[in-house]
Order: structure tokens, then sequence, then C-alpha cells
């Protein structure tokens, strides 16, 4: 059931109405049962998997948790008796097997998500490498949303863990939580203890015309993202990456362009789509997205991209990572031989690394995601970094105010073409498609380049219709965008207009979907792209 | 070691890992308030705090701190 179907609108609704009509104790059963029937409607196996999961981790917290009771009681009963060490040994001991639980259901976790992505990447390269059938390379079944439950469970377990949320007694709720059908296809990556409260409410407010009409709006806004621009754009940018070697210079970089904006507007249209349905339900999930293109570096492009993602990846493998043994003592090993400084950010950026190459292959087994979304964007900051004293140099002498407008666009649009550099290897079909891209891209800068790409057989309508389609779709997005970044909302500001105003702004929405929008009987809308990972 | 105490060894261990001396920081102080302070810089931070006090932020701590107060109440408690 995609959600740019009618169908997934029909079930939305129904949802609905049965969510409000129930008590509110009893309204997080309605989500549970909504979200089996959702994932069922994709997969009858797959939800074993998914259920499986949850449940490991449901037992996996409910034995942290008696571990940490336990702990409880002897300190409470033994504070007076006990010396500090006594109580430091015993703390420890209660420690590491709660850790041999966590670490047991993480590999476990991971195992299984390994499994179901990379097995066939794995045998396949393995056969090629030996030249030799030994390694049986069949399809595994990929459940829906593998890369995001699993993740999503694994903190809840970490947290439990971590004393920030007691372990969930209803396994019911961990199910619910890992499957809830507004999250599981492309996240956002909710935390146990921000969506389950919400969920499990004792009260909740009534859905009043203002949070409807909010709402609606925001889903609106999603869908016209979606429909009306990623897949219309992404019409020139699957024809340019995917028969690239027709085509050169600018007509490559138009295509490359293209898919930025397919990129963006499909997948922050989906999370528009997804938190204003759970608005309806009276449920507010974190934004993935803040307005990236407006970043000054690429660190900062991070933090507002894909957001969730990047916090889940800090929370629970960066920050244990540089916080492990392991990385604590090669600082302490190098403090000393080299500077303090230094001692202090090599074991960072060793961590960096890891992080970097684990988002790469969380993306895809194959090297044009580990490069393009993993070790380039290591580079990008690292290099950043390490070059930051040379830039300062170079902005003193040439007398750059960096608060200045023009150094801020600056610095966007080089974020921008860094990003869209890499995106090339991301959508290619492979590193040495990517590697041909490029080098068409500059080995040919012809201008008339563009032309062919706009007359390509899968582009319908005269030239000059599709660039000025283009032009306006990137505008439109960008001005939004801009809105945002000035504390303002497109929402806010046509709530406070006059009716008139208001009507005529829903009724050029309207038009807009069932004008521009790629629908119909015969029209089948893409698959978002973030699916896939 | 009385709150002013950690305050004022806080403040060097500051203005040492963000390399700007005129940092002073209070309960309110949060990442926001101070240039270059990410995640990237936050993990330095506390490695230097931990050498400072002689303590071990846990990982709960490390996560869950939200201003400059919280992270004194911890110190407080360790030490």
């Amino acid at each position: 059931m995609s959600i740019t179907s009618f169908a997934f609108l029909g079930f939305v609704l129904v949802t609905l109405i049965a969510f409000r009509l129930f008590p509110v104790k009893k309204q997080w059963g309605v989500l549970l049962a909504a979200s089996v029937v959702f994932y069922l409607s994709f997969s009858i196996v797959g939800i074993f998997v998914m259920i499986g999961t949850a449940l490991l981790t449901y037992f996996a917290a409910i034995w942290v948790q008696k571990y940490k009771d336990s702990l409880s009681e002897w300190i409470k009963e033994n504070k007076k008796t006990a010396d500090k060490e006594t109580r430091k040994s015993v703390k420890a001991s209660y420690q590491k097997k709660q850790k041999l639980i966590v670490a047991g259901t993480v590999v476990i976790s991971i195992g299984i998500l390994f499994m179901c992505k990379y097995y066939k990447v794995l045998a396949t390269d393995f056969n090629d490498l030996f030249n030799t059938q030994l390694w049986t390379a069949e399809n595994i079944l990929l459940p829906l949303g593998i890369s995001y439950y699993s993740l999503q469970l694994i903190g809840y377990l970490v947290d439990v863990n971590r004393d920030i949320i007691p372990a969930e007694r209803n396994p019911l709720k961990v199910i619910l939580y890992g499957g809830f059908f507004l999250s599981i296809m492309q996240g956002p990556f909710n935390r146990y203890n921000e969506l389950m409260p919400q969920i499990c409410a004792e009260e909740r407010k009534k859905l009043t015309y203002t949070d409807f009409k909010f709402a609606v709006l925001k889903i609106v806004g999603g869908y016209i993202k979606k429909l009306c621009i990623a897949d219309q754009v992404g019409i020139i940018a699957n024809e340019v990456f995917t028969n690239y070697t027709k085509y050169e210079g600018l007509g490559i970089v138009f295509g490359v362009v293209c898919f930025a904006i397919q990129l963006y507007t499909d997948f922050s249209g989906y999370m528009d789509i997804i938190i204003g349905i759970g608005q309806l339900f009276g449920i507010n999930m974190p934004e993935n997205f803040r307005q990236p293109f407006f970043s000054r570096s690429i660190s900062e492009f991070w933090q507002k991209w894909h957001i969730t993602l990047g916090l889940w990846l800090k929370d629970y493998v960066f920050y244990p990572l540089l916080k492990s043994k392991a990385f604590k003592n090669l600082g302490k090993r190098l403090s000393g031989k080299v500077s303090k400084e230094a001692a202090r950010r090599i074991p960072t950026y060793l961590g960096m690394l890891i992080l970097w190459t684990l988002i790469g292959t969380w993306h895809g087994a194959g090297i044009n995601y580990i490069f393009s979304v993993g070790l380039l964007q290591f580079l990008y900051i690292f290099l950043g970094e390490l070059c930051d004293p040379l830039f300062a140099r170079i902005k003193k002498l040439l007398h750059i105010n960096d608060k200045k407008l023009y150094w801020h666009i600056f610095q966007s649009l080089r974020t921008t073409a860094l990003m869209m550099f890499a995106w090339v290897f991301f959508n290619a079909k492979s590193f040495i498609d990517g590697l041909n891209m490029l080098s068409r891209m500059v080995v040919f800068p012809r201008l008339k380049s563009l032309s062919d790409v706009l007359s390509s057989d899968v582009i319908n309508g005269n030239k000059f219709r599709v660039l000025i389609f283009v032009i306006i779709s990137g505008l439109m997005v960008f001005a939004i965008d801009l809105l945002h970044e000035n504390g303002k909302s497109v929402r806010t500001i046509i709530s406070q207009r006059k009716y008139p105003i208001r009507l005529a702004f829903y009724l050029v929405l309207a038009f807009t979907i069932i004008i521009f929008g790629a629908y119909g009987s015969q029209y089948v809308a893409s698959d978002f792209i973030y699916i896939v990972f | 070691m009385s709150r002013e105490e950690i305050y004022k060894r806080l403040n060097e261990v500051f203005q040492d890992v963000f390399g700007d001396d005129d940092i002073t920081v209070n309960d309110n102080t949060t990442a926001a308030d101070v240039d270059g302070w990410d995640s990237l810089r936050h993990i330095t931070l506390l490695a230097a705090i931990e050498d400072e006090f002689d303590i071990e932020f846990s990982m709960g701590a490390t996560v869950k701190m939200k201003n400059v107060g919280e992270m004194v109440d911890y110190i407080e408690d360790e030490v």
C-alpha cells in the first residue's frame, strides 16, 4: 500500500475515525492493528521477522531491567554496611551482565539486518572474485523497514540499559514501537520515550479545526513535493543517470541538479505527509529536515538532512565508540607524542571515519554508497577542519567578512556543489558509472548537451516548458525553505489571511496536484527513494 | 567540592577546549551558546572534564545532559 495511493488515504481515514472513536487509553490498540494491516499489505513473511526482532528486544530489555532492579535492591540493603570498593565491584559485575545481554541482542538484530540486506551482494562479489559458484547467491526477502525498526529497537534497549527509560512490560507496545505504520518505511527515527508516551497517553487533546487545517496543509504540501515535483523532475534525472552515455557536459550537470531536487522533495515530501498524518492522530514526530541547502558546511548539512538518523548514530554509535576503553587508551597513548590538541582530535577523527563508513554501508553494500555518503563525507569534514586555519588566513587576506550575506550564499552554494558531486556516485548504477559520468561532464563541456536531455524521448512536451518547470520547482522549494529559515511558515502565513485569500490558496493547491501531479489509473507513483534503504 | 570551585575549574576546561579565554559558563549555558560546541567537540569536552575531575560520565549522562547546570550536578555527585 503505497502512501501515494488512494487506498492509503482511505486506510488513514478509517484508522483515524476508529482511533478517535475509541477511549483514549485504548487508542494505541487501534494503531497496533493498523500497523499490522499496513505491514501485511506489503509482506506476510516480513512481519514475522519484525515481530521476532521486537520480541527479542522486549525480553532482553526485561532481563536488563531485572538486573537493574536487583542492583538497586542490593545497594539499598547494603548502603551502610558495604564499603565503596565493594559497592563499585558489585555494580560493575551487574553492569557486565547487562552489557552482555545488550551486546548479544544487538549482534542478533544487526546479524538479521546484515543477512537480509547484504547477503546477495556479498555472495555475488565472492563468486565473482574467486570465479566460483560455491556461495549460492539467492535473493533473501528484505523485510519492509528492517533498517529502521532494527535501529529503533536497539535504541530502545540501550536506553533501558542507560536508565533513560524503564523496560516496557507490555510486549505489544514494543511491537507497535518497532512497526508503527507511519515511521516504519522511511523514518523518522523515533525515540521510545518521545513517541510511546504520546501514543499510549491517558488523555488526548481534541482535534481542533486549526490543528486539522495545519495537519492537512502539511500533508498536501508533502504530496505536492512528491507528485508534482519529485516524480516529474525525477523523469529527467532517471533518463540522465540511466543513459548517461548519450549525454555530456551541461546535460549531465542538469541531470544531477534534477536528482538533487528529486531527492530532497521526495524524502522531505514523504516526511511532511507522515508528520502531518501523525498530527491528525495527536502525535508529534520529529522533523527530519531543516533547510539543508542553507548549510554553511558539510557538517552543518548533516545536522539538517535526515536529522533523526544522524542523532541516532551520534547517541548509539559515535559517543559509545569514543567513550570506549580502546579510544580512551589511544588518546592517552598519543598524548606526549603529539600536541595536546592532536591527541584529542585523532581519536575523534578515527571515530568519525568508522561512523561515516557505517552510514555509507547502511545505505547499501555497493562501493558507490560507501564512497558517496560515507568516506567522501568524512573527507569533506576532515579536510575542512584540517584546512580551517588556512581558510581563516585567506579570508583575512581578502578582507572577507564571514557575517555578510554574500559569504553565506557562497558557503551554501559550495556545500550544495559538494553534495551534488557525492550524489553523482550515490545515484549512479555503480562507482565506475559515477566516474564515467563525471568524466563526460568535464571532458565534453558542450552547452548543446542540455538541449539533448530536454529533447529525449521520455520527456513529452516542448524543451522550454520542461526547463521552466524545473526552474520553477527549484525556486518554489527554495522560497519555502527561505521562509522557514527566517522563522516563518507557509501554514501560519496562510492561516492569518482573510477567508477569500485562504480559499483561493487551497484551490491553487488542489489544482496544482490535479494539473501537475504524476498520477492516474495508468500511472504508478514511483517508490520513495529512501524506501530501499 | 563546592559548586563555585567546580565552576572555576570547569571554565578553565571550556577555555582550553574551545581555545577562547573569554568563555564563562553558567547553569543555563547550552551548546548553542558556545561557538564550535558540536557533537564532535562535545565528546572532547567531556573527556577533558573527566581528566580534570577524575570522574567518568556514564553514557546515559553523556546523551541526557541539556545544559552546563546538569553537567555540574553530575560532577557534584561524582567527586
